[in-house]
């Protein structure tokens, strides 16, 4: 142990968080795009589930409607 | 023989130092940046902070407890008899008797087993207790690399903190270079800070091209689950591991936190999706 000085291992994901995050995603119809672009909302650094859940739903709503040429930027929405 | 002794001798009496610093990276893994790179360095450390806890352990006994502690007999710590005892040399001094000290280990064994218990414990807690400050960001002076302690802040938290991660790779042909995005599970680091792997969770790839007027990043992202999207049924979930041969940069980027404010916020979301996909199988099924 006094040797392994060498290494940081930082483990970031809450197995809790990764399933929420999935669940999220099952939301958005598979399309990470929608919940990457509602959690990074640049205008506040919080959101509760309920509110995450309507504006994926509304944004799900939304480009299940777009023209399929649009379809593609879904997934790079916050790139 | 005096070799063997003297090693046998330095490592008991360095048992605060090393006490400290397994207390120190107790807490988390993170803490094991403010140990130096070189073990030598750190190696000093453990001999600074032994020397001073057996000179505190020393000053109290001899001027406290061995004196005024009555209830229990304290014997008082004999440095003669201490030092001819470290110094193998005592024994096979040419032209002297033979020191002995078995009668004096029969007799103090005890009281020498606890001060080198009570010694290790205090030192090992109150590095444990410098590990939880740094951890809290009372001590972040002694850190170097602040970035680490950011992306954990995440994984400690009671509420949903997700970190997004694009990494650009090494990977190019010509002007084009690929570019990895997801959500970031875990990263190794090596004690200067740089990134050794990381690992992304839902991770999606693209394309950047440099071109003169800038970098030009590609429309198209694709999913490199294939099943992305689909309920989730496998108990492991893919994941991308992006080791440093490969990692040109990375760029970190913390969502916004998930607040669940109780129970039925999550039975809400589970009603949604049951709904959603519901609706998708009949569609389906229609369909055919």
């Amino acid at each position: 142990m006094f040797f392994e000085t060498f290494r940081i291992n930082v483990r970031v994901l809450k197995e809790k968080d990764r399933i929420l995050y999935d669940k999220l995603v099952r939301l958005a119809g598979g399309d990470s795009g929608i919940v990457i672009k509602v959690l990074s909302n640049p205008h506040r650094s919080s959101v509760d589930l309920k509110t995450a859940i309507r504006e994926i739903e509304e944004l799900r709503n939304t480009r299940k409607h777009a023209p399929a040429s649009l379809a593609p930027q879904a997934a790079t929405a916050t790139v | 023989m005096s070799i063997a002794w003297a090693t046998v001798v330095i490592v008991v009496l360095l048992l605060p130092g090393f006490a400290f610093f397994w207390g120190l990276y107790a807490p988390n893994q993170v803490t094991r940046e403010v140990s130096p790179a070189s073990p030598l360095a750190q190696l000093a450390g453990v001999v600074i902070i032994s020397f001073f806890v057996h000179a505190f352990a020393y000053l109290v006994i001899n001027t406290g407890l061995c004196v005024n502690f009555p209830p229990v007999a304290v014997p008082c710590v004999d440095f003669d008899e201490l030092s001819a005892l470290v110094r193998i040399d005592a024994f096979t001094l040419p032209g002297t008797a033979p020191a002995t000290f078995r009668a004096m280990l029969d007799l103090y064994i005890f009281w020498i087993l606890l001060y080198f218990l009570a010694a290790g414990g205090l030192t090992g807690l109150a590095g444990f207790g410098v590990g939880k400050l740094i951890e809290n960001g009372h001590l972040r002076g002694f850190t170097r690399h602040r970035y680490l302690f950011l992306l954990e802040k995440g994984r400690k938290s009671e509420e949903s903190e997700l970190v997004r991660a694009y990494v650009l790779s090494r990977t190019q042909n010509l002007n084009t270079v690929i570019f990895y995005d997801g959500i970031l599970q875990d990263f190794f680091a090596r004690a200067d800070g740089t990134i050794s792997y990381i690992v992304l969770h839902d991770a999606n790839t693209s394309a950047m091209e440099i071109t003169a007027s800038g970098p030009a990043h590609s429309k198209d992202s694709i999913p490199l689950d294939i099943e992305s999207g689909a309920p989730g049924v496998r108990g492991t979930k893919p994941f991308l591991v992006i080791t440093s041969e490969n990692i040109a940069n990375v760029y970190f980027e913390p969502l916004n936190t998930v607040r669940i404010e109780s129970e039925a916020d999550t039975e809400v979301l589970d009603k949604a999706i049951n709904e959603l996909e519901q609706s998708s199988d009949k569609t389906t099924s229609a369909s055919h």
